[in-house]
């Protein structure tokens, strides 16, 4: 016979057991708009001819604002200053400086009129004159519905080269923080997407930004991505992504001439805007091929991991597990899971006569990760914003 | 009961976990998704191109850690002008008779009357078997075979009008074992989607699929061979076991709800890219949510575009079973002043022409039929017509239903024209901007 304290306590578990099994179901979001937006890779290099094209919309009948922050996750050389990928950049009148990552966030605001989309270059901003719809003294309602962008300013990446992430928060537009919410009543009205383009090739590879809903705010300055119920604030970041991709070496089998390479990109969820600081987070790779054969490798995390999928494990990409030389069929299938943290990302292939150099590349496509499972409810992500 | 009467504390706690026990489900039915970014039971790509100009890579990964089979449809969506045919074997593409009366050559040459125009939407089904964590891949032009013997690293080689490729592909088609193969599709467009199934070809709600497609041109280096277009699957989340095995529901519980809504950010046809200054033209495509293979499902689909200036102008269209438009011909709706524009779709409420013409394509009114013909505004989404139009319950057999007709899932891509080089594309599937309200029904024939 069950006795009352076995019922309450299998009751309770049961009633855990039902809400862990919602709050569970809730994932990162490329599809829905929302109350938070990651854009994980926007890169600029001018001597390349590369650039990004970004561009949000507002999907709300009402005004709405957004506060947005640049992450500029460059390197740079403790001799000369300049940016740097390794230390060999860094040779300054026959002296080698360190290569040391870098974290510098750069923030401001937009603001939409109703339904609004927005689109900007990420080397020219977007201010002043250039702004769709800017009020005027004597045109105090200058586009069709309510509102203006007065108070946009949008200002150019911070460096060129530049590697680094956007992140945009729905916001009261004179707090400049999320605004108090609870379910339903939680704004939740961008999408986003992202164009990175290049001269090399006039081809365009476009992805889908990554989107948190919110769930529950109490508008204060520290964002709670994920937990318990009550708890969180937004949607929770992915614990596990899945990455398709093209073995780096293969041969095409459309073309049957040129060769795949994919990158990645990865940002952490947990991030100290305030502070200047990110946690570190070590991604571990499982990676399967066609014959279900696994192998695995880790790398850490931090601020921002933007490679070619060969060089995440090694710097001689035909030793690479990523490299069709072992893994022996066309395409594979990675499982990333963030340990310490959870991941945003986003990939990319390319096709070119070498696959290990980049200006030989004739197209590239970009694509979503898939998120299999989400961070676990004890071990929330946390955004710190100025 | 008696000891319910006995402890009322105990029937409050029963009753609570009767009320928790019903949210929870409620709430798994809510919680069903159809996402790119998930795993899913059903797997869609709305554009699939194989047509002589470009060709597509499809890839179809199985995230779980048992075997999953899947059930795979490819149906072209584009008809052909077979009236008149070409000496040199030209095809010329169209989505009605209309537009076979005068059709340009490559020459330049206008060709008269080289209708009727054959829109059939056949689909045509094949089978693939993954296990567990197994990525797979193939072309639509050439399908794929297996070779075992085929070295690790190699490229894929010609196989008659197959493809032979490292790695091991897995498509028990038609019970002919491992190493059949996939068909190769001759002059695509259109869609393919497939459903995850148990070893017997019955539908289970695994949620273990996903993909990508590559379109990619086709040519010789240099005059765009290479250049790539690629976008996720859309999936559907699937949650209670389907009841029938050839049919699955839409209706947050089975599978998830189709979004009623879709919005793409983009920028506007005609405009120029501002980092290249190539102009720009957009492409959106479409595919009904409902899906039989034996009657095509045929929508209409309702646009409306946003600028920067937050001028809005709405259009709409209809088509059966694939729909691929031009920005700059849907109505010159998208014809935009400012670089960057929202579009958002959604299927209206509309019924099919069940006689007149053009049978079984989407109306509001009998006159939309032509002279004689009926709009049936609804069609079954239960019952033994599952998918046909009907005006009542009684047309869809035993127990049917006759229902809202169906929602639509889409991708849009952006073509880069700049000068002389070969256009560059990028696309992406939709954004959701609305929860469906409508039930939709897929339904298939075949299976291992």
């Amino acid at each position: 016979m069950l006795t009352n304290w076995k019922i309450t306590s299998f009751a309770s578990a049961f009633a855990l057991a039902v809400v862990g099994a919602t709050a569970a179901s809730a994932a990162p979001d490329h599809d829905d708009p929302t109350g938070l937006v990651i854009f994980p890779k926007i890169v600029v290099n001018s001597a390349s001819s590369v650039d990004t094209r970004l561009h949000l919309s507002n999907t709300s009948s009402a005004p709405q604002m957004v506060h947005c922050f640049y992450v500029n996750a460059n390197s740079h050389c403790t001799n000369n200053g300049a940016v740097c990928d390794s230390f060999a950049d860094c040779e300054d009148g026959g002296i080698f400086g360190a290569c040391v990552p870098g974290w510098i966030e750069t923030n401001f605001d937009i603001f939409f009129t109703s339904r609004q989309p927005i689109g900007w270059v990420a080397s020219e901003g977007l201010a002043a004159d250039d702004l769709p719809c800017r009020a005027t003294f004597l045109n105090p309602n200058p586009c069709v519905g309510q509102g203006s962008n007065n108070g946009t300013r949008i200002p150019p990446i911070s460096e060129d080269p530049f590697i680094g992430e956007l992140k945009c928060i729905q916001a009261d537009s004179l707090t400049r923080l999320p605004v108090a919410c609870t379910g339903s009543t939680c704004p939740n009205d961008f999408t986003g997407h992202a164009a990175i383009t290049s001269s090399t090739t006039t081809d365009v590879a476009t992805y889908k930004a990554v989107g948190l809903e919110s769930v529950l705010n109490n508008a204060d300055e520290t964002l709670v991505i994920g937990g318990g119920t009550g708890e969180a604030e937004y949607e929770p970041c992915a614990d596990i992504l899945v990455m398709d991709f093209v073995y780096d070496g293969a041969v095409d089998p459309i073309s049957g001439i040129y060769e795949a390479s994919s990158e990645l990109t990865l940002v952490p969820c947990t991030q100290d805007l305030r502070g200047q600081t990110t946690p570190p987070v070590t991604a571990q790779f499982l990676v399967y091929n066609e014959f279900e054969q696994r192998l695995s490798t880790s790398r850490r995390v931090e601020c921002l991991l933007d490679t070619p999928i060969s060089r995440i494990d090694t710097s001689q990409p035909p030793r690479s597990i990523f490299s069709v030389e072992l893994g022996g069929t066309i395409t594979g299938q990675a499982r990333i899971r963030g340990v310490g943290g959870g991941l945003a990302g986003v990939g990319l292939l390319s096709l070119a006569t070498d696959f290990e150099d980049p200006s030989t590349r004739v197209g590239w496509a970009s694509y979503s990760l898939d998120t299999v499972a989400e961070t676990e409810e004890d071990s929330p992500d946390t955004i710190f914003l100025p | 009961m008696r000891l319910l009467e006995r402890n009322p504390r105990l029937s409050g706690l029963i009753a609570g976990l009767a009320v928790l026990a019903l949210v929870g489900i409620r709430a798994e039915a809510q919680d069903l998704e159809v996402t790119s970014t998930e795993p899913g039971s059903i797997v869609v790509f709305p554009k699939v191109i194989a047509d002589g100009t470009r060709d597509t890579i499809i890839m179809l990964t199985n995230t779980s850690n048992l075997m999953v089979y899947a059930h795979c449809e490819a149906t072209n969506g584009i008809g052909r002008c077979v009236g008149s045919p070409d000496p040199d074997n030209q095809i010329y593409y169209c989505n009605s008779d209309e537009e076979c009366l005068d059709v340009e050559a490559p020459d330049g040459a206008i060709l008269e009357n080289v209708g009727p125009c054959d829109l059939t939407c056949q689909p045509e089904d094949f089978e693939i078997a993954l296990t567990a964590q197994q990525p797979t891949f193939w072309r639509v032009s050439t399908g794929r075979v297996q070779d075992p013997n085929l070295a690790s690293g190699d490229a894929c080689s010609d196989a008659g009008n197959s493809q032979m490729c490292p790695g091991f592909f897995l498509a028990p088609a038609d019970n002919q074992g491992a190493g059949a193969n996939v068909p190769g599709q001759e002059a695509f467009r259109g869609e393919v989607r497939c459903f995850q199934v148990d070893v017997n070809g019955a539908l289970v709600t695994g949620n273990a699929l996903k993909g990508e497609a590559f379109i990619e041109h086709l040519g010789v280096t240099g005059e765009g061979a290479g250049i790539l277009s690629g976008y996720n699957s859309i999936n559907v989340e699937g949650g209670e076991t389907p009841a029938d095995q050839n049919v699955a529901t839409l209706d947050g519980v089975e599978y998830a709800r189709c979004p009623g809504a879709l919005t793409f950010d983009s920028l506007a046809p005609g405009q120029a890219d501002p980092i290249s200054d190539a102009d720009v033209e957009v492409e959106f495509t479409f595919v009904p949510c409902t899906y039989n293979t034996v009657n095509p499902t045929s929508f209409r689909v309702q646009f409306f575009t946003y600028d920067e200036l937050e001028a809005s102008i709405s259009g709409g269209d209809a088509r059966a079973c694939w729909a691929n438009y031009t920005g700059s011909l849907t109505g010159g709706i998208m014809d935009r002043t400012t670089t960057y524009i929202r579009t958002t779709a959604a299927a209206t409420h509309t019924g099919n022409c069940s006689s007149g013409s053009p049978v079984g394509f989407g109306c509001t009114s009998d006159s939309d039929c032509g002279r004689g013909g009926v709009c049936f505004d609804n069609e079954c989404v239960s019952g033994d017509a599952t998918g046909f139009v009907c005006a009542n319950d009684a047309d869809c057999g035993t127990g049917g239903e006759c229902g809202d007709p169906s929602s639509v899932l889409g991708v849009v891509e952006t073509i880069y024209t700049d000068g002389g080089l070969a256009p560059g594309t990028s696309a992406e599937s939709a954004h959701h901007l609305a929860d469906g309200e409508n039930d939709d029904v897929m339904v298939f024939t075949g299976g291992f």
